[in-house]
């Protein structure tokens, strides 16, 4: 993720940016632990409160992705990319729910924009490097 | 030589999506912010029964919900300083 999304604070809150980072760490914790009904109901309430915050929809976005909701996560991954639209891991969360989906238009575009950012160097998460590559392999298998 | 066994496997390899997001906050830090988070909550549910559109039901129900669920889980959260009352 590019640092400024990451770092993103919600402009739209009655919580502090502090408050609502916390309660974020609450839910991804949970997600790591496969507490994903908890960590949904950490993700949605941080949507509602914090509409701007990010981090929230991506972790929407992998819960919804979690459990097999393919549409919900493409439309909190989109939601994420709306308002950070460099935002590398919104671009990945898109790309695999539209291969999902089979949109292929969709994850080649994005493919390409990712492509173009990591040549650029302009993306060093090593992280979404490789789920890059591992997409494009699928992207590349499915189009054959 | 470094090894690489007893190490567990990196975040990636166990889910590719999860490791795209970012390490923020500390959950840690919850504990402190138990006062204003169980006012909250109250306030929360109170909005909740009042709220005029459904959008606000929702919105509200979806924060008490949240909220619920980490004064839940403080709950029972073992207490680090060894107090004793």
């Amino acid at each position: 993720m590019s640092s400024d999304s990451a770092r993103q604070s919600p402009s739209r809150s009655s919580y502090s940016a502090d408050e609502v980072l916390d309660i974020y760490a609450l839910g991804k914790m949970w997600l790591e632990t496969g507490q994903i009904r908890k960590a949904e109901v950490i993700m949605q309430g941080l949507n509602s409160v914090a509409p701007d915050f990010v981090p929230a929809w991506l972790g929407m976005s992998v819960v919804q992705s979690t459990l097999g909701h393919i549409e919900a996560a493409l439309a909190a991954a989109q939601r994420a990319l709306k308002l950070d639209a460099q935002s590398a891991p919104a671009m990945m969360c898109v790309v695999v729910a539209s291969l999902n989906l089979h949109d292929m238009s969709t994850a080649g575009t994005l493919l390409g924009e990712v492509g173009d950012l990591i040549d650029a160097q302009k993306i060093s998460d090593p992280n979404v490097v490789r789920l890059y590559k591992m997409q494009l392999a699928r992207y590349q298998a499915k189009t054959r | 030589m470094a090894s690489s066994i007893g190490r567990g496997p990196d975040s990636f390899s166990l889910s590719p999506l999860l490791s795209l997001l970012p390490a923020l906050g500390s959950v840690s830090r919850l504990e402190l912010l138990l006062s204003s988070l169980f006012a909250r909550s109250e306030t929360a549910e109170t909005l909740r029964e009042n709220a005029e559109s459904n959008e606000s039901q929702v919105r509200y129900a979806n924060e008490a919900a949240m909220l619920r669920h980490i004064l839940d889980w403080l709950a029972v959260q073992p207490n680090e300083e060894g107090d004793d009352e």
